[in-house]
């Protein structure tokens, strides 16, 4: 089975590594049963602390594999993810406090909503090659907070809203926070079920093709604009669930947490995560939890300098990401391994 | 009447900054190929380097020129350590690398010189020189205009006299021709860089002093400046200059004929208008659609 | 005197070779010229001397070694490679891309004076001394790129297919200054042509490269003699 995967694999998207499971050993496998379980046992053995962190962790990492699969999967550069981050999380709030919705439903309306604007954050995508697009996302990116701050009626502006986290029921006998961690938490593998489904299938194998390159898409039968604008909505929802639950975590939200400064983190993250990988995404959350405060801890000018140095230094010398690197390790062992030409490179 | 010409010159104002900033990010991409995304930021270290120069007593005039130097240097040394190695990479390599570029000068100046904001002052006198009418010019728009003029001029005398300027356009023109003729071409990059650097320094200086000095001063500006710089395509200088126009005026013109926007939504509408431009001409509008760069 | 001297060259592009040890040379003051069919490793052949593809083999100019150069090396040392297409700086103007040929040399009065002397050549290209390059036609394009390779001062000129899409009048006109330059100026050329006859005519050596293997050397003359290169080039 393992080595009908890898041929599948490295077949259907060439010398890319590959957003699918299959081509990991058992080892691998092994490996992320354990954190599974690790991750569902986390609350009853960690203290408050940690659990608040991992569930941040969570957060962004939803959001991360957004970005993961526009930029990382497809290619598409877009320096504006903080927007729909920001966007799930005052949609998710306000549906609370105005519409009195569910938590849950709060944060799949606020899924949707990203989505909808996803597409059409994606039109222009269409048109623009990879610089202007930047720059449009670059715009996108800074016009962010005064959007915020303008219509204060509703997003309380500069002050930002202030709500009640989760509450969990009566039955629940451990604290608030492992009822956030856990609803997070699922939310989490359901987005890592659906992006693994969704680009392992025909589809992925489209989205590969529209990396490679527009002529060579189309000509392969694939509409090239439908999957660019397709993938900035999926991609954009799934900031938008990560920015509501964010939202839940902290219980406040404000302009000040979604700068240009978020975006470029975003970028950052996923880079040293690994573009166009699935768990590159969750190195990316524990990225963006952990390193702004500590680099913060440096001194305030030292995290600039930290994810300054880090994304030149990956780009160097780790241009895969850290995961990205070790598909690409554990591929080659195989192939050591087989000793055929099954992984041979493209002709 | 008046008053619309007065908005005009307010405009004109900002525009005088990114244009400048607007023309370094031209030379780079038209040298070498690349938006640098960091140039404001190395503006904003560059202006603290004239900063610095006064501080220690040094008259202001040979302050700036002092800062002028250096950043050359610094985007020499920036161009061959961190952006030579990827600069034939992917796209994306490459914006990860000059936003990495980004952070790392924001994050040097601040470890430096620290967050506390700093005077800065001005090569033109706080006076207006024209006051009739409802309309008042300062001499720091006449200043800030004459320099871009003075720019704009030793950028033509450069490239179109000058042996350096004609090898400067041939390796932009046909890298692969440059080098059959002998042009050392990496050193034409590095060059590139560098007198972009001096550029962005000039700008930082004419910044500095309206906006006072701190690490985030350029932030906001680089994305209009690139909103300038598209106008022509990236690679255009004429482009940038009528773009850091339209910008500045546009922006001023928000901020007076449209109050109801509010003072945030205004900072967003000169972007739009960029935003408008590239869907509607990709290239620019100055740009052309020839595949080879002008 | 052999200016360039090739020995055992093979070259390709990553890992496909297209060039399987060949050799061949050019004697001072003479023309010679590589002919074989596309793909056969021609263009190849006259990147691997300008130092644009890696090679394995030995590769001389007047007696020195020109393998592990770069290109703008090499360029100095007096190789003037006139591309596949022409390669001109379209931004720039008809005689800036004469003057860029001339971009290692320090003598302005000799700059000068050769440029008066490609203008006699080519007084085509005098008419559009200021109009950039990119608006002439192909064959003045073709004039320019000669031209500018001139103005290096060569010690060989390395040409790529300079017939390629001209007329055929235009394709006259250049060979004919061709010939007047290696003439007159003892200009040494590789020329590299599909069109066989035209390129025999002005040869006074010919090598025929077909799959990256010199198959016929000689004398140009004796080389447009045999059956088999008039079948298979020359079209009787």
């Amino acid at each position: 089975m393992n080595a009908k995967s890898i041929r599948k694999g490295i077949t259907a998207h060439g010398q890319q590594p590959a957003l699918q499971m299959a081509g990991y050993s058992k080892l691998a496998a092994l490996f992320f049963t354990a954190l599974l379980v690790a991750m569902a046992v986390g609350p009853l053995v960690l203290p408050p602390f940690w659990v608040y962190q991992f569930t941040g962790v969570m957060a962004f990492a939803i959001a991360a594999l957004g970005l993961n699969l526009i930029t990382g999967y497809v290619g598409l550069i877009s320096l504006g993810h903080n927007a729909f981050f920001a966007l799930g999380s005052y949609v998710a709030v306000l549906a609370l406090t105005t519409l009195g919705t569910s938590y849950v439903a709060a944060a799949l309306i606020a899924g949707l909503v990203s989505f909808c604007v996803g597409l059409l954050a994606g039109f222009p995508a269409q048109r623009l090659r990879g610089l202007y697009l930047a720059l449009i996302t670059l715009v996108l990116a800074v016009s962010v907070a005064p959007l915020i701050k303008h219509f204060k009626d509703y997003t309380g502006g500069a002050a930002g809203l202030l709500f009640d986290p989760p509450q969990p029921p009566s039955w629940f006998s451990l604290s608030g926070d492992a009822w956030v961690y856990y609803m997070v938490m699922a939310f989490a593998i359901a987005a890592f079920v659906l992006v693994r489904n969704f680009v392992g299938g025909s589809t992925g194998r489209a989205l590969a093709a529209v990396r490679e390159g527009p002529l060579a898409a189309s000509s392969m039968g694939v509409n090239v604009d439908f999957h660019k604008v397709l993938i900035f909505g999926v991609g954009s929802m799934l900031a938008g669930v990560g920015g509501a639950m964010q939202a839940y975590m902290v219980g406040f939200i404000g302009p000040d947490s979604f700068t240009l400064m978020l975006s470029i983190g975003f970028l950052a993250a996923i880079v040293v995560g690994g573009l166009g990988t699935i768990w590159g995404a969750l190195v990316a959350g524990l990225f963006l939890q952990f390193v702004p405060s500590f680099a913060s801890d440096l001194g305030q000018a030292l995290a600039g300098a930290v994810y300054g140095g880090i994304l030149i230094a990956c780009m160097f010398l780790m241009p895969n990401g850290i995961v990205g690197s070790l598909i690409g390790f554990a591929r080659k062992r195989a192939e050591a391994q087989r000793g055929a030409v099954a992984g041979h490179r493209r002709a | 009447m008046a008053y619309l010409l007065q908005q005009i010159l307010n405009g004109l104002g900002d525009a005088v900054i990114y244009a400048s900033l607007g023309l370094a990010l031209v030379l780079i991409y038209r040298t070498t190929n690349i938006a640098n995304f960091a140039q404001g930021e190395m503006a904003t270290f560059s202006a603290y380097l004239a900063w610095q120069a006064t501080d220690l007593g040094i008259p202001l005039g040979w302050a700036v020129l002092i800062a002028m130097a250096v950043s050359v240097v610094i985007g020499v040394v920036a161009y061959l350590v961190i952006v030579r190695p990827v600069q034939y990479k992917d796209e994306l390599t490459i914006i990860i690398v000059t936003l990495g570029l980004f952070l790392a000068f924001n994050s040097a100046s601040g470890a430096i010189w620290g967050f506390l904001q700093k005077a800065m002052v001005s090569p033109f006198p706080d006076r207006l020189l024209v006051d009739a009418g409802g309309v008042r010019v300062s001499y720091e728009l006449v200043g800030g205009i004459l320099m871009l003029l003075l720019v704009a001029v030793g950028m033509f005398v450069l490239f179109q006299k000058t042996r350096i300027g004609m090898a400067l356009r041939a390796a932009a023109s046909n890298p692969v021709s440059a080098k059959l003729v002998g042009i050392p071409f990496i050193a034409m990059m590095a060059i590139g860089w560098g007198m972009a650097a001096a550029l962005g320094a000039l700008s930082g200086v004419l910044v500095a002093p309206r906006l006072t000095l701190d690490p985030n001063m350029m932030g906001i500006i680089i994305v209009y400046a690139f909103a300038a710089a598209v106008v022509g395509g990236l690679s255009s200088y004429r482009g940038a200059v009528v773009g850091g126009v339209v910008v500045g005026v546009s922006q001023a013109m928000s901020m007076a004929y449209l109050p109801w926007l509010g003072a945030d939504l205004q900072i967003v509408v000169p972007l739009l208008l960029i935003v408008a431009v590239l869907i509607v001409k990709p290239e620019g509008l100055f740009g052309s659609t020839v595949v080879a760069r002008v | 005197m052999k200016v360039l001297e090739i020995s055992d060259l093979s070259a390709g592009y990553g890992r496909i070779p297209v060039l399987h040890g060949i050799s061949l040379a050019v004697e001072e003051g003479s023309v010679a010229v590589l002919l074989g069919a596309n793909g056969a490793g021609k263009t190849t052949t006259l990147r691997a001397i300008s130092g644009m593809v890696k090679f394995t083999g030995s590769i001389k100019l007047d007696g020195r070694e020109l393998g592990g150069n770069s290109p703008d090396q090499i360029a100095r040392l007096g190789v003037a490679h006139g591309v596949e297409g022409r390669g001109t700086f379209t931004d720039l103007t008809v005689e800036e891309n004469l003057k860029v040929g001339a971009f290692r040399r320090k003598d302005k009065a000799g700059i000068l004076a050769d440029i008066e002397q490609i203008y006699a050549l080519f007084p085509r290209l005098r008419e559009r001394y200021r109009q950039k390059a990119g608006s002439l036609s192909g064959g003045e394009q073709q004039m320019l790129s000669v031209g500018r390779a001139l103005m290096l001062k060569p010690r060989v000129m390395l040409l790529d297919e300079p017939s390629l899409g001209l007329a055929p009048v235009i394709i006259d006109t250049l060979f004919e200054a061709l010939r007047r330059i290696n003439g007159e100026l003892g200009t040494a050329m590789l020329i590299v042509e599909q069109n066989a006859n035209l390129a025999l005519q002005i040869a006074d050596h010919a090598y025929v490269l077909e799959t990256g293997s010199i198959v016929v050397s000689g004398p140009a003359a004796e080389v447009a003699s045999q059956d088999s290169v008039r079948a298979a080039y020359l079209g009787n």
